[in-house]
Parts: structure tokens; C-alpha cells; sequence
């Protein structure tokens, strides 16, 4: 099957007053059709950059897209003239943000801001564009519908506006939703019911889902591939399995070890990485990881690896050879 | 919502029992009117006489209690230098004073919204830098130097446009331009800043990765919630234009309660100063009543909690 989003050696600064800070630095992915990538890093890894990167949603200046391509439906995104971009934005590829309780416009009903995604891609009239609104409400399990989709956000709980924030990206059936967080913000009892809604959905409408998450009880549970990112670079890319059974790359194994896992009763005790994230205004040379990993060669900080095929479907950014 | 609408009104009633209050006793201050009224030359017992028809020789108290219970039926009592009900005189003059607030609220509005939008949009650019330039002049010049300006030029050099006086619209022109400035400059600055804050949003971005274009998010999702700080100073604004018109309607000699007020006070017309003073502030907690009740239909969170 082929990709219905590929992202090639992208690339994207922000050319501050004193500082350009490079957060995104040769991200390549690419997803298929009702697959699921994770894409998992600490924060400031530049997840959220390149999420927002595929939709072209950074504010330019300060931002600036210096390289690599992003394709969809056979175009370069990052070519296209605004126009045609806000075409795709919410029709072709939409998106999920991280927090519910701000991401909603507080003084619109939930159905009126479903109905202008609809009413804009669709073309549809303002009372079918209600009814549709209604309609995807339904679809995300919101109870009593009709009556919801008058109502504002303020009167919806934090799972609540999550499903509307998703009914919003789904409304125009898109080929790929980028989820970034979707259920960080959320209560512990509410987090499962939104991906399993999410996993539900994609079964129906077989969208692609790039999937940004803190939580690998999440990865492990709904993903297909899993993405490492550490410093605004790819640094393992390979099927979940694969990532948790035999990761190839040093911080991997410690980001597993330090993160926490919903699908595990009690959980394992959490390791924390020693160090903190690189400083993407001065990162340093070679490999970013370099500082922090118990495995560094003394060539690790002068060569910056580039992300290899290891094994079929396996990629690892690292001097190190074979599994850990 | 109910609830809220009673206990705001209960609330402007006694502020306007306050305000009420105190106008009474401070307007003493101003001198005694008697005196004033009579010639150098009365006596004793002319002062007397007159001060006893004027009610003025009664205990302080006394007379509060009556002026008071005139206020429940809408008495505001005689003008003593017009020698009519000082309602009759404000009434008079109010039409004059609502021309030229609204006049000057037109410029104000039509100036600062264009303004203050496009400064927020195009932050940090040439547009944005001499918006925010003509904010500092337009805030920090005086409405008297601003008039006498717009005379010079306009009516004097120019004489594009009348002085003073009024009978015209072209008499308004001047005016409102300077009793509009200050407003202008302030609604133009407080909306820029309001809306930099609301494009910051996190559903402006939602707007965006719709589809909408940024003009179309600012405009659809970005200017509703940025009046809402905006509406409270625009509400303070139509008071004080109402109101604060003294300085402007003194230098183009236009008759309205901002010179009825001052004329009042030149005479020690203390019921005709009470009046206005208590016109003054009823205007001012009644907008602020109005601007409270509008945020309820501007804000659901408002309106449905
Ligand atoms: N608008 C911006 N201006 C400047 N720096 C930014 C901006 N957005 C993100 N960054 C920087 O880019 C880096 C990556 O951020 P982000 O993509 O949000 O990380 P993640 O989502 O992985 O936590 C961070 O160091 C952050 O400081
Ligand atoms: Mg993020």
C-alpha cells in the first residue's frame, strides 16, 4: 500500500530577533492509510513542531520551512500556494490538539464551529451543515446530539470537548489526523475512552492517524510503527513490537524505561534520563544524545548518524551496531 | 440571568442615591448664590428676604430631606438663575450634547476599529509603528489645544468649516473630531492589544487548521471575543462623551450640558448644579448598566451561568 502523507528530510527554523532555533532538523515519516504512527520524545523534541509543520499552521515569519518535502494526494505541501493549502487544512489532513479546555472558541456552539469546517470544504448549506454537525456528534458519542450541538464549549467536560474537537477534525473525512497529545490534558478514566473512540474511527472511516503521545501504554495498545524523536531529529523508526522488544538506539531503551504505561497494572518503576534535553539554541555537536548516553563512543560526539535501515522495516540513527 | 439584572439595577439605584447625596453637600462648596445674585449695594434685609424665598435659609438638613423627596417624583428643583425646573433646562440642552456624542462616537468607532485591527494583524510592521504613534499623540493631547488647533486650521485658514455655533452638520465636524480623539486613540490601542491577545489562542489555530484563512479567523472567531474587554471602555467612553463634553463645548461655544454645567457653576445655581451633576452620573451608571447586560449576549458563559 502507499503512503497517504511522507514527510522527506524536512526542516524548519525560527528566526528569532537574536537566535534562529532549529526544531525540526531531517524528519522523514511517512503513514498509510488506517495505520497508526506514534511518534513519541520528550518534550521539546520537536513533536508538536512538525505536527504543526504538515499543516503549514507555524506563524512566518518567525518560522521558516528550509528543506525536505512533505507529500500528500501526490503535491508537495510545503510547495503549494496558501490557497490550495487551506483546501487540505481540515479536509484532507485535520488535527487534534493537545488541550480541549482552550482549543474550542468559548463564545460559538459546538455545532456551529463542526458545521464551518463543513459549510467551507462541503460547500454545504447552513442547515445541512447543522444537521451534519449533529450528525458527527453523534458519530463521537456524544449524548443527546440535537441538543448538544447548541450548546457551548464551557458546558462540556474536558473528555466532552476532546470528542468535539474530534468530531471537528473528522467532520470532512480526512485521509490523515494528526493527533498531538490528544489525551494528555485529560483525566486518567477519560484518556482510554478517547482512544479507543479514536481506534473505533479509524476502523470506520480508515483514516491515518500520526499519533503524538507521552503515554506507551497508548503506543503499545494503537499504534502500528512507532517514530523516536530526540532534538528535533528521528532517531528510531520501526514497528511496535520491534520498539519495545529490541530497540536499536540508547535513547529509546531510556525513554521506555522512563516513561509511564497505562496498559501496565501498577506499572514498571519509572528511570528517569540523567541530563536534561538538548538546548536547541546551541545543540551539541555529533549525536544530541551523546551527553546523556551511558553507551557514547568518543565518536559520537563529532558524527551526527544518520537514520539507517537496520533490519526490514527497522531504522536506527546510532554508531552503535545491532540491538541493544 | 434574572438575578443578575435585579442586583445590577439595585445596585446603579444606590450609587444614584449616593451620588445624590453627596452632589448636595459638596455643591455648597461653590459660595454662596445670594450673594452673588445681589449688588454690592443690597442690604441686610434684601439678602435675607431673598435668601428665605430661595428656600436657602432653612437648616442644611431640612432642606436635604425636601430636595431628596423632590428626586422620587423627578424634581430637581428651580434653577434659580433660570428661574424654571432645572430638568426643564437639562432637557433643553440635552439634544445638543446626544448630537455631538454620537458624532464624536461615529469618528471614535469608525477611526479605532480599522485602526486597532490592522495594527494587531500586522504586528511589529510600518502600519503597526505609526498606529501606535498617532495612539501616543491622540492620548496625550489636550482636548482644548486640539480645538483651538482644528479652529486655526480648519475655520480660520481653511474656512472649511464653521468655528463655533451650532444649526448645521457641518458645525459637528470640529467638534467631534476633538471630543472623539482621546477615545479614539484609547479604543484603538485596548483593541489592538485585546485581539494580539486573542490571535495568541489556542482556537485560533483550531479556526486555522479548518481551513479558514487568517483573515477569515480573525474576523470569524477573533474579533467577537476581543471587544469584550473593548465594549466596557467603549460603555465608560459614551459616558464620558455625554458628559465629559465641558472642555469641547466651551471652546466652540456649543450649548450643552458640558456648558450648562459650567454655567451653573459660574452662577452658584446650586439645584441647577445638583442637576447636572446627578445627570451626569446617571448617565455614566446607567451605561455601565447597559455594558454589563451586553456582555451577558456577547458571552454565553455569562449569559447561561
Ligand atoms: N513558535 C516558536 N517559536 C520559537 N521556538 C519554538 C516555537 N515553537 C516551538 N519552539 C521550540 O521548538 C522546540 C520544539 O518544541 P515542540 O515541537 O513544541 O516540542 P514537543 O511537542 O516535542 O514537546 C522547543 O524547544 C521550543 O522551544
Ligand atoms: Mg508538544
Amino acid at each position: 500500500m502507499s503512503s497517504v502523507l511522507e514527510i522527506n528530510d524536512l526542516h524548519v527554523e525560527f528566526r528569532l530577533d537574536a537566535d534562529t532555533v532549529k526544531p525540526v532538523n531531517g524528519v522523514s515519516l511517512s503513514v498509510e492509510a488506517g495505520e497508526t504512527l506514534a511518534v513519541v520524545g520528550e518534550s521539546g523534541s520537536g513533536k508538536t513542531a512538525t505536527a504543526l509543520s504538515i499543516l503549514r499552521l507555524h506563524p512566518t515569519p518567525p518560522c521558516h520551512y528550509t528543506g525536505g518535502e512533505i507529500l500528500a494526494g501526490g503535491r508537495d505541501l510545503l510547495k503549494l500556494p496558501e490557497r490550495e493549502m487551506r483546501a487540505i487544512r481540515g479536509n484532507e489532513i485535520a488535527m487534534v490538539f493537545q488541550d480541549p479546555m482552550t482549543s474550542l472558541n468559548p463564545l460559538k456552539s459546538v455545532g456551529a464551529q463542526i458545521a464551518e469546517s463543513l459549510r467551507l470544504h462541503q460547500g454545504l448549506s447552513r442547515s445541512q451543515a447543522r444537521a451534519q454537525a449533529v450528525q458527527a456528534l453523534r458519530e463521537v458519542g456524544i449524548p443527546n446530539p440535537e441538543q448538544r450541538a447548541g450548546e457551548y464549549p464551557h458546558q462540556f467536560s474536558g473528555g466532552m470537548r476532546q470528542r468535539v474537537m474530534i468530531a471537528i477534525a473528522l467532520a470532512c473525512r480526512p485521509k490523515v489526523l494528526i493527533a498531538d497529545e490528544p489525551t494528555t490534558a485529560l483525566d486518567v478514566t477519560v484518556q482510554a475512552q478517547i482512544m479507543e473512540l479514536l481506534a473505533g474511527l479509524q476502523e470506520r472511516f480508515g483514516m491515518a492517524i500520526v499519533l503524538i503521545t507521552h503515554d506507551l501504554g497508548v503506543v503499545a495498545r494503537c499504534a502500528d510503527r512507532v517514530l523516536v524523536m530526540y532534538g528535533g531529529r528521528p532517531v528510531e523508526l520501526a514497528a511496535v513490537d520491534e520498539v519495545f522488544a529490541a530497540p536499536r538506539m540508547p535513547y529509546t531503551r531510556a525513554l521506555l524505561r522512563s516513561m509511564p504505561r497505562s496498559d501496565v497494572p501498577g506499572g514498571a518503576p519509572l528511570d528517569p534520563i540523567p541530563g536534561s534535553p538538548p538546548n536547541l539554541f546551541s545543540p551539541p555537536g555529533g549525536c544530541a544524545f551523546h551527553p546523556r548516553c551511558a553507551l557514547a563512543l568518543p565518536e559520537c560526539s563529532s558524527t551526527v548518524p544518520p537514520l539507517t535501515e537496520r533490519a526490514p522495516g527497522h531504522s536506527a540513527a546510532c554508531l552503535l551496531e545491532g540491538s541493544l | 440571568m434574572i438575578g443578575f439584572i435585579v442586583k445590577r439595577v439595585g445596585h446603579t439605584l444606590l450609587v444614584l442615591f449616593c451620588v445624590a447625596t453627596v452632589a448636595f453637600f459638596i455643591v455648597r462648596l461653590a459660595g454662596d448664590p445670594v450673594q452673588q445674585m445681589l449688588p454690592p449695594e443690597a442690604t441686610i434685609e434684601q439678602e435675607r428676604a431673598l435668601r428665605a424665598s430661595l428656600g436657602f435659609d432653612r437648616p442644611l438638613l431640612d432642606q436635604y430631606v425636601s430636595y431628596m423627596t423632590g428626586l422620587l417624583g423627578l424634581d430637581f428643583g428651580q434653577s434659580v438663575f433660570f428661574h424654571r425646573p432645572a430638568f426643564e433646562v437639562i432637557m433643553e440642552r440635552l439634544p445638543l450634547t446626544i448630537d455631538l456624542a454620537v458624532a464624536a462616537m461615529a469618528f471614535t468607532l469608525i477611526v479605532s476599529i480599522p485602526a486597532g485591527i490592522v495594527a494587531a494583524v500586522r504586528r511589529g510592521s510600518a502600519t503597526d509603528t505609526s498606529v501606535m504613534a498617532s495612539v501616543l499623540v491622540g492620548q496625550s493631547t489636550p482636548a482644548f489645544w486640539v480645538g483651538i488647533l482644528l479652529i486655526l486650521i480648519f475655520a480660520v485658514n481653511l474656512q472649511w468649516l464653521p468655528a463655533s455655533g451650532t444649526g448645521s452638520p457641518a458645525h459637528l465636524v470640529l467638534p467631534a473630531i476633538t471630543l472623539g480623539l482621546y477615545s479614539a486613540a484609547m479604543i484603538a490601542r485596548l483593541l489592538r492589544s485585546s485581539l494580539i491577545d486573542v490571535l495568541g489562542e489556542d482556537y485560533i489555530r483550531t479556526a486555522r487548521a479548518k481551513g479558514l484563512s487568517g483573515f477569515k479567523a480573525v474576523t470569524a472567531h477573533g474579533l467577537r471575543n476581543a471587544s469584550l474587554p473593548v465594549v466596557t471602555v467603549v460603555g465608560l467612553e459614551v459616558g464620558s462623551l455625554l458628559g465629559g463634553a465641558i472642555l469641547t463645548e466651551q471652546v466652540f461655544s456649543w450649548p450643552g450640558i458640558g456648558r450648562l454645567t459650567v454655567e451653573a457653576i459660574t452662577y452658584r445655581d446650586y439645584p441647577l448644579m445638583q442637576a447636572t451633576v446627578l445627570f451626569l452620573a446617571a448617565v455614566f451608571v446607567i451605561v455601565n448598566l447597559v455594558v454589563d447586560l451586553s456582555y451577558a449576549l456577547l458571552d454565553p458563559r455569562v449569559r447561561l451561568s
